[in-house]
């Protein structure tokens, strides 16, 4: 098996996929042959979607970006703005949607051992900013490829520019962009902090990713075999999850120690930005994510909630 | 045929005279927000694929496919002579009708994907470009093995449609290395092109290892598409078009009022504007072809016999690397994630060493072998340098909207370079008026043709690359030297050893893409500053311009010079000693390359 990942050698996920290949190398027997293209080694995470299709890759640690090159309704897990509260949603509404989306991703042809996740997206900038309209006046990092994305900012009065991920550090020294979303853990390992040294403490959006491998290479394996490999995943998602978070606290620590502005909005602020997602989910419906998905986690929460209550 | 011909120009023109105006128009909508471009970036990053694939044909229409030599094809017996040419070209045909067939299998595996580029334009109708481009190249090469009209068009069609139906049958067969490898080594003898020899090795590797072709040409497209890729055509386009017009020449009696018109001065001049030039041009040998028809001259005047100005314009067209904005130094900056305004400061100084270094130890200031002038040649003169420098007012600014443009943040460097080249073309057109419609078109099309050519050549090499990273083969070098080399100064040795094999066996970009994700973190576990280790790279990379089997300067001056590759290869090689001192160097000395930006920053 060739697995691809953006993350870095060493890194917890780098460590997990390790585990879960020794699991799968003791099951398959002798010459079982098990490696790791860690940092992105294979490219990005279209590329590793790319080589997954050839089959130069077997499988892949993704995020949200890469699997949606794969099935599109994964996004609902990631894109959807101040819609998750807290890891107990988005956990609650993933194990629920868990079975229909391995499905979707079974149709694909590709079967998924392990759900992750990264942290949530915050926003860093270089000057402090607390209300949604404060970033009215900032230029953003965008995705290059996400139009949809571009345009639902634009139409809100924001103003996105679009960029691939290399050019994110350049462009937030030259001034070319003043804001960028993007997780604690990212901020930490891009330095992005060191220039834009402000963090609104919000949960925007988590990163979620989970670890696939083709339908192919799968039916190749003995059903024992697909059993250990099953079951080491299973594992080291449970892994990549609670520790990720754990991590993720640790990142922000570190940059406040080296001069990273922590802020967190009032309730009125917070209202504000509930307003502002409110206005952003009949955009992203049926557009960056399909309606009956977005419906679907939509009713979901709601039952989380009331029950809750 | 003929209008079929032409149509390679068109297109590859209108995509790279797109890739200047969509940034442009996105710089300029970029305070109106709301409006713009969809997908900007991307579609710039796509045009760059048509202009790779259609600049390849022209460039094979030209006779610029770059290839070892000619082999046997310059043999005496018109015999061996014609079975060399018709081996070398029949055999890039078959090789680019399997690159066909892999690119295909790329291409099929997109469409389940169902991409949208821009307005309705799916991905895989761009990538397809790949397949098509390979298999017109293959025609095209193919038919070169006859002389005769029927013939040609049967063996065109028959070779590459035999590549690509044996790729097509074994696509998940497991094939030995040893008799792919032995036919491509004939090949490259008998002077088949550098890309067909580099794909068809990235096969064969891939094919022996029973992994699927499809990687290569995925690679291919990875390069191309790559985000700051599309600043190398359009600075190069910007140099071109300095190239084609005057400018050279006011530059050039800019240096030569500064140094004087003597030996020394001569090699002065030339030497820094070889450098100025290829902080435009990229390391990609174009400076050889802009400034080479310039400066020989002036040296041969100076005293210079043939061979040394050959080998200082050769040699002295690959230190510009380290000078901004050269594409390289923006490709390390993003790669290793340094500012790339610190990058351009830091370049500045080691670029000058280099230079002093070339001089010195190169040679080139020496009076041995070169005749004294029978005229008195023109001294130093600051007066004529100062009108000098006036009429070459517009050229001298240039490097500022480049350098000035990106580090103001009005521009990502794709924009900026895409502002260097309208301000070339502006200028050139408007101020001097010595660039018309006639002059632009051929700009266009040697521009397309020159990185057509490049950008087949690095897409190949990242297929390969991509191979040595897909058999974990630097890691497992990185680890082994991790373990070998006991200290800071060794490491350093080593390294400037490596890269020079590196740098002379791949492609600049496709060594910084590939080699400085795994060998800067080494770097820094032995206390060396990312910012310094980038000058390092970019220096010893250098000398890999001058070092067959992947020296671009080689080929380029050879082809201008109408010179064997081998006479070329064998002057160049005090420059290749100097350029390695002076490298050394730098790596001794970080302050060389880190007092600059931290002075400044
Ligand atoms: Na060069
Ligand atoms: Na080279």
């Amino acid at each position: 098996l060739r697995i691809g990942t953006l993350a870095p050698k060493n890194s917890l996920y780098h460590r997990q996929l390790m585990e879960v290949g020794e699991a799968w190398r003791n099951a398959q027997g002798d010459g079982a042959k098990y490696v790791i293209y860690p940092d992105g080694a294979q490219g990005g995470e279209t590329d590793m979607a790319r080589r997954m299709r050839i089959g130069q890759l077997q499988g892949a640690l993704l995020s949200v970006v890469g699997l949606r090159e794969i099935e599109p309704s994964i996004a609902a897990l990631q894109n959807m703005p101040l819609l998750f509260r807290s890891w107990e949603e988005v956990d609650y509404v993933r194990e629920k949607m868990r079975a229909s989306m391995e499905k979707k991703f079974l149709d694909k042809g590709f079967v998924v051992l392990a759900w992750g996740d990264a942290g949530w997206v915050r926003f860093f900038s270089k000057e402090p900013a607390l209300r949604p309209d404060d970033y009215k006046k900032m230029k953003f990092f965008a995705w290059a490829g996400e139009s949809e994305q571009q345009e639902i900012m634009k139409s809100l009065g924001y103003t996105p520019v679009p960029l691939e991920t290399s050019d994110i550090l350049p462009s937030i020294q030259t001034g070319m962009i003043n804001a960028v979303p993007a997780t604690p853990y990212f901020a930490l390992a891009s330095q992005v902090y060191n220039t834009a040294p402000h963090m609104l403490d919000i949960n925007w959006a988590p990163i979620v990713g989970a670890l696939v491998v083709t339908e192919k290479s799968w039916d190749e394996m003995s059903p024992a075999t697909q059993e250990a490999l099953r079951s080491a995943g299973a594992k080291a998602g449970l892994q990549m999850r609670t520790k990720a978070r754990q991590e993720v606290d640790e990142a922000v620590e570190a940059m406040k120690k080296r001069g990273l502005q922590v802020h967190k909005p009032n309730a009125e602020q917070r209202k504000e930005w509930n307003d502002l997602a409110d206005k952003l989910y009949p955009r992203i419906r049926g557009k960056m994510v399909p309606a009956d998905t977005f419906d679907e986690v939509f009713a979901l929460l709601k039952a989380y909630r009331a029950g809750k209550r | 045929m003929r209008r079929l011909l032409s149509i390679d120009e068109v297109i590859a023109s209108t995509a790279l005279a797109l890739m200047t105006l969509i940034p442009l128009v996105e710089i300029a909508l970029r305070p109106l927000h709301g409006k713009g471009i969809d997908n900007a970036a991307l579609l710039v990053q796509h045009l760059g694929l048509a202009l790779a694939m259609f600049g390849a044909l022209l460039a094979e229409r030209g006779g610029h496919l770059t290839s070892l030599g000619n082999g046997f094809a310059t043999s005496r017996n018109p015999v061996v002579r014609a079975a060399s040419t018709a081996f070398a070209k029949g055999s890039a045909a078959v090789l680019c009708g399997m690159l066909g067939s892999a690119s295909w299998s790329f291409v099929a595996s997109e469409l389940e994907a169902g991409r949208e580029l821009a307005y309705g334009i799916p991905v895989w109708g761009v990538q397809a470009l790949m397949p098509a481009g390979f298999l017109l190249l293959g025609l095209k090469l193919g038919s070169r093995c006859s002389r005769y009209r029927i013939a040609s068009l049967l063996l065109g069609v028959a070779l590459t449609a035999g590549g690509f139906a044996f790729a097509r049958h074994f696509d998940d067969a497991t094939l030995p290395l040893a008799p792919l490898a032995l036919w491509l080594v004939l090949a490259l003898l008998a002077g088949a092109p550098i890309f067909a020899i580099l794909g068809g090795l990235a096969l064969a590797l891939f094919w022996s290892e029973g992994q699927p072709l499809a990687s290569v040409p995925l690679s291919h497209y990875q390069i191309t598409v790559n985000p700051s890729l599309p600043a190398l055509p359009l600075f190069t386009l910007a140099g071109l078009v300095f190239a084609r017009s005057g400018a050279a020449g006011r530059l050039g009696a800019l240096f030569t009022a500064c140094f004087g018109g003597g030996a020394t001065g001569t090699a002065i001049a030339a030497a820094l504007l070889c450098s100025f030039f290829t902080a435009f041009t990229g390391g990609s040998g174009v400076t050889i072809l802009a400034l080479g028809g310039l400066l020989l001259p002036l040296l041969r005047d100076a005293g210079f016999p043939e061979r040394k100005g050959i080998s200082l314009v050769t040699s002295a067209s690959a230190l510009g690397v380290l000078l901004a904005p050269s594409a390289p130094l923006i490709m390390y900056a993003i790669i290793a994630r340094v500012p790339i305004n610190t990058m351009f400061l830091a370049g500045i100084v080691p670029a000058l060493v280099m230079v002093a270094f070339l001089l010195l130890i190169g040679g080139y200031l020496r009076r041995g072998g070169i005749a004294t002038a029978d005229t008195e040649r023109p001294r130093p003169d600051a007066r004529a340098a100062l009108s000098a420098a006036w009429a070459a007012r517009w050229e001298i600014l240039a490097p500022l909207v480049a350098i000035g443009s990106l580090v103001s943040g009005v521009a990502t460097p794709t924009e900026s370079a895409a502002l260097t080249a309208a301000y070339a073309i502006l200028t050139q057109a408007i101020a001097h008026r010595e660039l018309d419609w006639a002059l632009l078109r051929r700009c266009l099309a040697d521009c397309a043709q020159v990185i057509g050519g490049v950008m087949l050549i690095l897409g190949m090499a990242l297929g390969l690359t991509n191979y040595l990273v897909d058999a974990g083969i630097p890691d497992a070098a990185v680890e082994w030297v991790q373990q070998a080399l006991p200290n800071k100064f060794a490491f350093l040795v080593a390294l400037n050893v490596f890269l020079f094999l590196a740098g002379a066996l791949m492609e600049i970009y496709a060594a910084i893409v590939v080699l400085v994700p795994l060998l800067l973190p080494v770097a820094i576990s032995y206390g060396i500053d990312p910012v310094h280790f980038g000058v390092i790279f970019l220096a010893v990379m250098e000398m890999g311009f001058l070092c067959p089997p992947a020296g671009m300067n080689i080929f380029f001056a050879s082809a201008m010079f109408a010179k064997p590759i081998r006479e070329v290869a064998v002057s160049v090689l005090p420059a290749l000693l100097a350029i390695f001192l002076g490298a050394l160097a730098i790596s001794w000395l970080p302050w060389l390359a880190t007092g600059l930006p931290g002075w400044l920053g």
